[in-house]
Protein backbone atom coordinates (compact mmCIF):
# COMPACT_ATOMS: atom_id res chain seq x y z
CA UNK A 1 0.00 0.00 0.00
CA UNK A 2 1.03 3.41 -1.12
CA UNK A 3 0.44 6.84 1.13
CA UNK A 4 -0.72 9.14 -1.26
CA UNK A 5 -0.84 13.34 0.06
CA UNK A 6 -3.29 15.24 -2.32
CA UNK A 7 -3.51 19.41 -1.58
CA UNK A 8 -6.42 20.46 -2.73
CA UNK A 9 -9.61 22.65 -1.97
CA UNK A 10 -12.05 21.69 -4.28
CA UNK A 11 -14.15 19.31 -3.19
CA UNK A 12 -15.06 17.55 -6.23
CA UNK A 13 -11.61 17.13 -7.56
CA UNK A 14 -10.88 15.40 -3.59
CA UNK A 15 -14.16 13.06 -4.24
CA UNK A 16 -12.84 12.20 -7.64
CA UNK A 17 -9.25 11.51 -6.22
CA UNK A 18 -10.35 9.47 -3.28
CA UNK A 19 -12.77 7.56 -5.33
CA UNK A 20 -10.05 5.91 -7.49
CA UNK A 21 -6.86 6.20 -5.81
CA UNK A 22 -8.93 3.87 -2.80
CA UNK A 23 -10.15 1.74 -5.32
CA UNK A 24 -6.63 1.33 -6.47
CA UNK A 25 -5.60 -0.07 -3.16
CA UNK A 26 -3.62 3.51 -2.44
CA UNK A 27 -4.30 5.20 1.10
CA UNK A 28 -4.32 9.17 1.31
CA UNK A 29 -4.06 12.15 3.76
CA UNK A 30 -5.62 15.03 2.32
CA UNK A 31 -4.90 18.99 3.18
CA UNK A 32 -7.12 21.49 1.74
CA UNK A 33 -4.69 24.44 2.61
CA UNK A 34 -1.39 24.83 1.17
CA UNK A 35 -0.15 26.01 4.57
CA UNK A 36 -1.12 22.31 5.81
CA UNK A 37 1.36 20.64 3.65
CA UNK A 38 4.02 20.69 5.05
CA UNK A 39 3.07 19.63 8.40
CA UNK A 40 0.99 16.73 7.10
CA UNK A 41 3.79 15.78 4.73
CA UNK A 42 6.73 15.90 7.75
CA UNK A 43 3.54 13.61 9.90
CA UNK A 44 2.48 11.12 7.26
CA UNK A 45 5.66 10.61 5.12
CA UNK A 46 4.00 10.17 1.78
CA UNK A 47 5.29 7.77 -0.77
CA UNK A 48 4.31 10.87 -3.81
CA UNK A 49 2.21 13.89 -3.31
CA UNK A 50 -0.61 15.26 -6.17
CA UNK A 51 -0.78 18.66 -5.53
CA UNK A 52 -3.14 21.43 -6.82
CA UNK A 53 -1.86 24.86 -8.08
CA UNK A 54 -4.22 27.51 -6.83
CA UNK A 55 -4.17 26.42 -3.38
CA UNK A 56 -4.99 28.90 -0.19
CA UNK A 57 -2.25 29.47 1.58
CA UNK A 58 0.46 28.85 -0.43
CA UNK A 59 0.45 27.45 -4.51
CA UNK A 60 1.30 24.16 -5.79
CA UNK A 61 4.31 25.84 -7.09
CA UNK A 62 5.58 27.02 -3.93
CA UNK A 63 5.15 23.51 -2.55
CA UNK A 64 7.06 21.86 -5.23
CA UNK A 65 10.41 24.43 -4.69
CA UNK A 66 9.89 23.74 -0.86
CA UNK A 67 10.06 19.90 -1.48
CA UNK A 68 13.00 20.39 -3.95
CA UNK A 69 14.95 22.35 -1.33
CA UNK A 70 13.96 20.19 1.39
CA UNK A 71 16.29 17.00 2.82
CA UNK A 72 13.39 15.44 3.49
CA UNK A 73 11.50 15.51 0.22
CA UNK A 74 13.53 16.27 -2.67
CA UNK A 75 12.93 13.11 -3.96
CA UNK A 76 9.30 12.91 -3.54
CA UNK A 77 7.42 12.14 -6.78
CA UNK A 78 5.41 15.21 -7.29
CA UNK A 79 2.43 15.42 -9.59
CA UNK A 80 0.44 18.27 -9.91
CA UNK A 81 -3.15 18.95 -11.67
CA UNK A 82 -4.12 22.11 -13.04
CA UNK A 83 -7.22 24.46 -14.73
CA UNK A 84 -4.37 25.69 -16.95
CA UNK A 85 -3.55 24.45 -19.80
CA UNK A 86 -1.08 26.95 -21.40
CA UNK A 87 2.45 25.51 -21.93
CA UNK A 88 4.48 27.92 -19.93
CA UNK A 89 2.41 27.13 -16.62
CA UNK A 90 3.65 23.54 -17.29
CA UNK A 91 7.16 24.47 -18.31
CA UNK A 92 7.16 26.29 -14.69
CA UNK A 93 5.91 23.52 -12.59
CA UNK A 94 8.45 21.23 -14.21
CA UNK A 95 10.87 23.17 -14.53
CA UNK A 96 10.44 23.92 -10.27
CA UNK A 97 10.83 19.80 -9.96
CA UNK A 98 7.15 18.41 -10.84
CA UNK A 99 7.46 15.19 -12.27
CA UNK A 100 4.11 14.89 -14.21
CA UNK A 101 1.59 17.88 -14.75
CA UNK A 102 -1.92 17.05 -15.71
CA UNK A 103 -4.42 19.33 -16.78
CA UNK A 104 -8.55 19.54 -15.90
CA UNK A 105 -9.83 17.24 -16.76
CA UNK A 106 -7.90 13.91 -17.01
CA UNK A 107 -8.64 10.33 -17.26
CA UNK A 108 -8.56 7.99 -14.30
CA UNK A 109 -6.62 5.50 -15.62
CA UNK A 110 -3.99 7.62 -17.04
CA UNK A 111 -3.32 9.26 -13.49
CA UNK A 112 -3.46 5.58 -11.92
CA UNK A 113 -0.68 4.94 -14.60
CA UNK A 114 1.46 7.44 -13.84
CA UNK A 115 1.06 6.82 -10.12
CA UNK A 116 2.36 3.39 -10.58
CA UNK A 117 4.88 4.52 -12.80
CA UNK A 118 6.37 7.39 -10.68
CA UNK A 119 6.19 5.27 -6.86
CA UNK A 120 9.25 3.39 -6.35
CA UNK A 121 8.94 -0.15 -5.78
CA UNK A 122 7.48 0.07 -1.41
CA UNK A 123 4.82 -0.21 0.32
CA UNK A 124 3.81 2.46 3.12
CA UNK A 125 4.48 1.29 7.17
CA UNK B 1 -31.65 25.88 -30.72
CA UNK B 2 -29.25 27.59 -28.68
CA UNK B 3 -29.42 31.11 -27.61
CA UNK B 4 -26.11 33.51 -28.93
CA UNK B 5 -24.40 34.54 -25.89
CA UNK B 6 -24.31 38.06 -25.02
CA UNK B 7 -20.54 38.27 -24.43
CA UNK B 8 -18.98 39.45 -27.86
CA UNK B 9 -15.63 39.07 -26.17
CA UNK B 10 -15.83 35.15 -26.53
CA UNK B 11 -14.98 33.01 -29.34
CA UNK B 12 -17.87 30.45 -29.75
CA UNK B 13 -18.69 27.98 -26.95
CA UNK B 14 -18.34 24.39 -28.20
CA UNK B 15 -21.70 22.84 -29.54
CA UNK B 16 -21.57 19.78 -26.78
CA UNK B 17 -22.49 20.63 -23.34
CA UNK B 18 -20.51 17.77 -22.38
CA UNK B 19 -17.35 15.57 -22.27
CA UNK B 20 -18.21 12.58 -23.66
CA UNK B 21 -14.67 11.36 -23.93
CA UNK B 22 -14.09 12.69 -20.42
CA UNK B 23 -17.25 10.74 -19.26
CA UNK B 24 -17.02 7.42 -21.25
CA UNK B 25 -13.38 7.42 -19.18
CA UNK B 26 -15.20 7.83 -15.92
CA UNK B 27 -17.69 5.45 -16.66
CA UNK B 28 -15.44 2.28 -17.62
CA UNK B 29 -12.93 2.89 -14.99
CA UNK B 30 -15.81 3.37 -11.79
CA UNK B 31 -18.07 0.95 -13.60
CA UNK B 32 -20.77 -0.56 -11.38
CA UNK B 33 -20.16 2.53 -9.07
CA UNK B 34 -20.26 4.47 -11.52
CA UNK B 35 -24.13 6.22 -11.42
CA UNK B 36 -23.49 6.10 -7.47
CA UNK B 37 -20.11 8.22 -8.06
CA UNK B 38 -21.52 10.92 -10.61
CA UNK B 39 -24.92 11.27 -8.46
CA UNK B 40 -22.41 12.44 -5.75
CA UNK B 41 -20.87 14.49 -7.56
CA UNK B 42 -23.82 16.33 -8.67
CA UNK B 43 -24.25 16.64 -4.94
CA UNK B 44 -21.72 18.00 -4.28
CA UNK B 45 -21.50 20.46 -7.02
CA UNK B 46 -24.99 21.75 -6.14
CA UNK B 47 -23.89 22.55 -2.41
CA UNK B 48 -20.88 24.46 -3.51
CA UNK B 49 -22.94 26.31 -6.37
CA UNK B 50 -24.71 29.12 -4.54
CA UNK B 51 -21.47 30.27 -3.15
CA UNK B 52 -19.80 30.29 -5.79
CA UNK B 53 -22.14 31.92 -7.91
CA UNK B 54 -22.99 34.49 -5.14
CA UNK B 55 -18.90 35.33 -5.29
CA UNK B 56 -19.33 35.93 -9.31
CA UNK B 57 -22.01 37.83 -8.79
CA UNK B 58 -19.76 40.18 -6.26
CA UNK B 59 -16.58 40.18 -8.46
CA UNK B 60 -18.93 41.15 -11.44
CA UNK B 61 -20.52 43.69 -9.66
CA UNK B 62 -17.09 45.39 -8.37
CA UNK B 63 -15.91 44.41 -11.94
CA UNK B 64 -12.71 43.60 -10.47
CA UNK B 65 -10.80 41.36 -12.82
CA UNK B 66 -8.75 39.57 -10.07
CA UNK B 67 -11.29 38.72 -8.09
CA UNK B 68 -13.65 37.29 -11.52
CA UNK B 69 -10.64 35.34 -12.20
CA UNK B 70 -10.18 33.56 -9.02
CA UNK B 71 -13.41 32.82 -9.11
CA UNK B 72 -13.68 31.76 -12.38
CA UNK B 73 -10.76 29.34 -12.14
CA UNK B 74 -12.34 27.83 -9.33
CA UNK B 75 -15.61 26.86 -11.31
CA UNK B 76 -14.12 25.66 -14.00
CA UNK B 77 -11.51 23.65 -12.44
CA UNK B 78 -15.13 22.21 -10.92
CA UNK B 79 -16.63 22.38 -14.26
CA UNK B 80 -13.90 20.66 -15.87
CA UNK B 81 -14.25 17.53 -13.18
CA UNK B 82 -18.07 17.35 -13.82
CA UNK B 83 -17.60 16.86 -17.72
CA UNK B 84 -19.06 20.09 -18.28
CA UNK B 85 -17.51 21.11 -21.83
CA UNK B 86 -18.92 24.23 -22.39
CA UNK B 87 -18.87 25.48 -19.28
CA UNK B 88 -15.06 24.50 -18.69
CA UNK B 89 -13.81 26.38 -21.92
CA UNK B 90 -16.71 29.56 -20.72
CA UNK B 91 -14.79 29.55 -17.17
CA UNK B 92 -10.93 28.95 -19.14
CA UNK B 93 -11.50 32.19 -21.74
CA UNK B 94 -13.20 34.56 -19.09
CA UNK B 95 -10.17 33.34 -17.04
CA UNK B 96 -7.70 34.17 -19.48
CA UNK B 97 -9.19 37.58 -20.77
CA UNK B 98 -9.79 38.45 -17.06
CA UNK B 99 -6.33 37.81 -16.09
CA UNK B 100 -4.90 40.02 -19.19
CA UNK B 101 -7.42 43.23 -17.96
CA UNK B 102 -9.65 42.16 -21.52
CA UNK B 103 -12.76 41.24 -20.10
CA UNK B 104 -15.29 44.00 -20.42
CA UNK B 105 -19.15 41.88 -20.07
CA UNK B 106 -19.20 41.61 -16.38
CA UNK B 107 -23.03 42.65 -16.10
CA UNK B 108 -23.95 39.78 -18.53
CA UNK B 109 -21.17 36.89 -17.66
CA UNK B 110 -23.01 35.69 -13.86
CA UNK B 111 -26.27 34.85 -16.27
CA UNK B 112 -24.39 33.45 -18.78
CA UNK B 113 -22.63 31.35 -16.38
CA UNK B 114 -25.71 30.21 -14.42
CA UNK B 115 -27.37 28.84 -17.68
CA UNK B 116 -24.42 27.15 -18.59
CA UNK B 117 -24.56 25.67 -15.32
CA UNK B 118 -28.40 24.26 -15.71
CA UNK B 119 -27.46 23.58 -19.24
CA UNK B 120 -24.75 21.21 -18.00
CA UNK B 121 -26.66 19.72 -15.14
CA UNK B 122 -28.90 18.60 -16.81
CA UNK B 123 -27.50 17.34 -19.65
CA UNK B 124 -25.48 15.24 -17.20
CA UNK B 125 -28.59 13.62 -14.80
CA UNK B 126 -29.42 12.65 -18.31
CA UNK B 127 -26.40 11.09 -19.09
CA UNK B 128 -26.46 9.07 -15.03
CA UNK B 129 -29.94 8.34 -15.85
CA UNK B 130 -28.91 6.35 -18.91
CA UNK B 131 -26.06 4.72 -17.05
CA UNK B 132 -26.93 0.83 -16.60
Amino acid sequence: MSLILIADDDPLMIRLLEFNLKRAGHALCVCRDGLEVEQTARGHRPDLAILDVMLPGKSGLELIRDFRASESFADLPVIVVTGHGETQVHEDLMAAGANRVFTKPFAPSLLLATINELLPDKTHS
Amino acid sequence: MTRPLLLPELKPLPAETLDAAYLEELRVSAGSECRALMEELLAAFGQERPAQEVALSEACARRDAQALATVIHRMGGGAANMGFLRLAFLCREVEQMAREGQWKSFEALPGTVREEMDRGIHALTQWVAGLG
